[in-house]
């Protein structure tokens, strides 16, 4: 399996944070809080759409409110495999860093 | 927020630009973005949250774009991989369609370079919009088919700007040549004589000199660069004396860039007109005289159109009783190069017809190598059946499918296209050459037109891509997928291509057709008897007027020399005619009988020898005869048809230079005008001493040593003299350079045209008979002898060219005859000129597909049925 790419990592990781309420503007908007850039709609359309395709998410349709002029949602949900991947990722990453320290990166820089 | 539930939408048009941007999937985007919406007018108020809302959508959209194109990218990959793998594998027929390409589009833009340039005529004036020529309409006067005049008189400068407060500036000129001298260098050049205005109204930068005073004074003038080096090398002109014309002595004040070559003004200096005043003494009075050109400059916002009306003013109140048959009118200064329907004596005109005829020519080579690549791609198809068997299978879309395709036809005309704008680079000095004005490159620097170009082929690349890409999108799986199954045969729509092969010829054969009939209209005019003999003929240009009284040495001399047959001083060569007026003839009755518009030929008594015409009753002047100066006129056979006269010598005449003189002659019809032209009535008035051009007819021989006796013969007599002679023929052909350019042109059109369609035609059949390979084995193996195979497969070809000739020839027929109709004197359109350029297309036609088909059926059976 691929490695998952940063957006996608992070958008998998937003809707398994969000669990029962992850859809479009909730996902947009945990990703600008916790990353501290903006994330818009048009960001994650194409991450979510790729991801749903390769099957590490699954969508249903929810509940509608006034405030979406009646339109119902479109909630994510993580999948197994999609589960697998962030681990894998996780884990991938996790090993290329070991004994990496902040204190090693930057003598290598300033030599 | 006066809305019940709270919650309010985004406009229509938002929603709409949401759903199609976003690929709303059954509105569940366009809700996320109502919600976002929806917040922000909570947070931020009515206002401010829509703005910020909409800065949110256009913040997301290139993000979006941008993903998405990630995505298709990897599919685009392949499309260039296989676009190339196609390219590199059939080389042949890559190379044929792209060199026809090329060619077309480079030919394309060298015609587009010269329409461009034939167009920017005068717009380099920084107010081009607000200078306009003051013409009139006077229906007095009918000359070459038209009543329209440039040319106006001197007396309407000194009131228009009192008369009309929307003109800002006014001015005259009329154009000059003189030879010009300072100490020993002397030139003879073409200028204008212009009021001070001249320098403020157009843009004619100065290098040296004020441009409010240069020309205030009179006797003084303004020089181009060129010509103040040509006279002063490294002096400063300013405040120098140059001798000029009549003897002037006149002040230079001012040095003016060179005149650029889209200038319908040319000139290589201004002569201040106050200078005129000392020559002409009516100037301010005479409104009657067509003799000067008036310009004005309007106020800003002033609507010419508006403006015209009010002109009728100047005739109610300064040519009264014409009211009804004078109308002055205006042109805009960027028009008048492309009118060539207004009569004028000075000024650079061209004709917005050789326009047009060339634009339709561009395109129409435009759309031949199009319709190469439409040929060639569909014959194709069953060389990419299999291919688009296979992506469908795999899931391709008919839509996706489609694009590709076009995305490689729009590939090739692009390499096309960098290709032609190499070759465009490289052959633009011979172009410029060629057309014989120093044309600017500037189709290819100028980022708008290079854009606009740029569209165009893309449009090319879309247009000729579409057929083949339809054709090939709508192949079904199951029938090019099954095994073996290599024709594809999608049916009659394959003679879309014959379709297209019969316009190619077409349109070839018209423009063989006339190329031929230009070509034969032209030595026509060269070959054609004119009534006078324009050969070994020199003219010499005398500018001194004080020297008129050794005339009769000079010519004494002259003869004198043994290569030398006569010499005749007049005051033009019979080329062209310019005065024209009235005469009156009186026959033995008393009846007097008037002809307006007869030229008047100012000439000596060898005016008729050396020019070799023909005095078919009475006699010629003489010296015999005392009064024939002043009282003789000789007329030419129009006059006597026109007047219907029946015993014309000794019929009392009055003419603009004698008003009591008899007829002593008539002189046979000579074309003194162009062919366009019928021969107009003429008269012969003999002056003695008077002249402005020496005309020596001289012996085919040692020319150079002729040429040089007469140049110092003359000046010996003549002080000062610039010794400038041009052969009478030269001039001749001067007249026609236009009509031969475009003779020219248009072979060089009709010979790409037919090449381009001809590379089409043997990549066509190359294709062909590679698929006819097993065919023509197996009749080889039965028996069937090369010629018969190979005029199997010719025959077809043989049909199409013989459609086109067959549709193409009448259609040429009539554009060309229409042309021909423009001149008075003319030749005709013999069958045998049509069928020479049916043959012409023919063989061509016949050579590209011969060699290939021979090829293909000599080859041995063994090989090409082994084949598979």
């Amino acid at each position: 399996m691929r490695l998952l790419s940063r957006a996608e990592e992070m958008v998998l990781l937003a809707v398994w944070r969000l669990q029962d309420n992850a859809y479009g503007v909730t996902i947009a908007r945990m990703l600008t809080e916790t990353t501290g850039t903006a994330w818009r709609l048009g960001t994650i359309y194409v991450p979510l759409e790729r991801l749903e395709k390769k099957g590490f998410l699954t969508s249903s349709l929810g509940n509608s409110t006034n405030k979406r002029g009646g339109r119902s949602k479109r909630l994510y949900r993580l999948s197994k495999s999609g589960l697998n991947a962030l681990i894998k990722t996780r884990n991938t990453a996790e090993s290329v860093w070991q004994d990496v320290t902040v204190m090693d990166l930057e003598e290598g820089y300033g030599s | 927020m006066d809305h019940r539930d709270k919650f309010s939408e985004p406009s229509l048009l938002t929603r709409l630009f949401i759903k199609r941007l976003f690929r709303d999937d059954g509105g569940m985007r366009l809700g996320d973005f109502t919600e976002i919406f929806n917040d922000y007018i909570e947070t931020e108020g009515w206002f401010l949250g829509r703005l910020l809302f909409y800065n949110y959508i256009l913040l997301s959209i290139p993000h979006f774009i941008r993903s998405s194109i990630l995505r298709s990218y990897a599919m685009f990959r392949n499309y260039v991989k296989i676009t190339l793998r196609n390219f590199s594998r059939q080389k042949a027929y890559s190379l044929i369609n792209i060199s026809g390409l090329a060619i077309g589009i480079t030919c394309f833009i060298f015609i587009m370079i010269y329409v461009k340039f034939e167009d920017s005529y005068d717009g380099f004036h920084e107010r081009s919009d607000r200078i306009f020529r003051i013409n009139q309409h006077w229906e007095a006067w009918n000359f070459r088919g038209s009543s329209d005049f440039a040319s106006t008189n001197g007396a309407m400068y000194n009131v228009l700007t009192d008369e009309f407060h929307e003109i800002e500036m006014a001015l005259r000129l009329q154009g000059v040549s003189s030879a010009l001298r300072y100490e020993e260098n002397s030139v003879v050049v073409n200028g204008i004589y212009a009021d001070k205005e001249f320098f403020n109204i157009f843009t004619f930068p100065l290098v040296k000199g004020d441009p409010n005073n240069t020309l205030k004074d009179s006797h003084t003038m303004v020089l181009t660069k060129d010509l103040a080096v040509r006279l002063f090398g490294d002096e400063d002109p300013i405040g120098k004396v140059v001798h000029g014309l009549r003897g002037l002595a006149i002040t230079v004040t001012g040095v003016c860039e060179n005149v650029p070559e889209n200038s319908h003004l040319y000139f290589d200096f201004v002569l201040s007109f106050r200078t005129m005043y000392s020559l002409r003494s009516d100037l301010d009075t005479s409104w009657g005289i067509l003799n000067y050109y008036n310009y004005i400059l309007l106020k800003e916002g002033i609507r010419y159109k508006e403006f015209e009306s009010k002109l009728v003013r100047l005739v109610e109140k300064y040519h009264g009783p014409e009211r009804t048959v004078r109308r002055y009118f205006l042109q805009p200064v960027t028009d008048i190069h492309l009118d060539s329907g207004i009569n004028s004596w000075y000024g650079n005109v061209s004709d917005r017809k050789y326009i047009y005829l060339f634009t339709t020519v561009a395109f129409l080579i435009l759309i031949i190598a199009g319709v190469n690549y439409i040929n060639l791609a569909t014959s194709r198809a069953s060389l990419r059946g299999r291919e688009v068997g296979i992506r469908k299978t795999v899931g391709a879309l008919r839509n996706e499918l489609m694009k590709q395709f076009l995305g490689e036809s729009v590939f090739l005309t692009f390499t096309a296209f960098i290709l032609s704008l190499t070759a465009v680079y490289t052959i633009y000095p011979y172009f410029r050459d060629f057309v014989g004005i120093n044309i600017p490159l500037d189709v290819l620097t100028n980022p708008l037109s290079l854009a606009g170009l740029t569209g165009l082929i893309f449009l090319l690349g879309i247009i000729s891509g579409s057929y083949p890409s339809l054709l090939l999108s709508s192949l079904r799986p199951v029938n090019v997928l099954k095994a073996g199954s290599k024709n594809i045969s999608p049916g009659k729509r394959l003679n879309l291509r014959n379709v297209l092969v019969v316009f190619q010829f077409f349109v070839s054969v018209i423009l063989i057709v006339a190329t031929i009939v230009i070509y034969k209209q032209l030595s026509y005019i060269e070959n054609k008897d004119l009534g006078y003999d324009r050969n070994n003929i020199i003219t010499v240009s005398i500018w001194d007027s004080n020297s008129r009284d050794k005339y009769d040495v000079i010519k004494e001399e002259l003869i004198n020399h043994r290569n030398i047959y006569s010499a005749s001083f007049s005051d033009r060569a019979p080329l062209r005619a310019s005065e024209n007026s009235t005469i009156r003839v009186i026959d033995e009755n008393g009846k007097t009988m008037r002809l307006p518009q007869t030229s008047h030929f100012y000439v000596d008594n060898d005016y008729v020898e050396s020019y070799g015409m023909e005095i078919i009753t009475g006699r010629n002047f003489s010296k015999e005869f005392s009064t024939d100066i002043d009282k003789s006129v000789i007329v030419n056979e129009t006059v006597v048809n026109s007047l219907g006269l029946e015993n014309p010598v000794g019929m009392r005449i009055s003419t603009s230079n004698s008003s009591d003189a008899i007829i002593i002659g008539v002189v046979k019809d000579f074309h003194f005008s162009t062919f366009d032209f019928k021969i107009t009535p003429a008269v012969f008035v003999p002056v003695e001493r008077w002249g402005r051009i020496l005309s020596v007819k001289i012996a085919g021989n040692d020319i150079p040593g002729t040429v040089e006796y007469i140049e110092s013969t003359v000046k010996t007599h003549i002080s000062d003299f610039v010794f400038n002679y041009q052969f009478l023929d030269d001039q001749f052909l001067n007249l026609y350079s236009s009509q031969k350019r475009m003779g020219s042109l248009f072979t060089l059109f009709s010979v790409i045209a037919l090449s381009i369609a001809s590379i089409g035609l043997l990549g066509l059949i190359s294709f062909i008979a590679s698929q006819k390979t097993r065919e023509i084995g197996i009749r080889k193996v039965l028996g069937a002898s090369t010629s018969r195979i190979t005029g199997l497969v010719v025959k077809e070809f043989i049909i199409l060219v013989f459609v086109s000739s067959f549709l193409a020839l009448p259609v040429s027929y009539f554009i060309m005859n229409n042309w021909l109709n423009e001149f008075v004197y003319k030749t005709d359109i013999t069958i045998w000129n049509m069928m020479l350029s049916a043959l012409i297309v023919f063989i061509i036609a016949a050579l590209s597909v011969i060699y290939q088909v021979l090829k293909a059926a000599k080859a041995n059976p063994v090989d090409s049925l082994n084949f598979e």
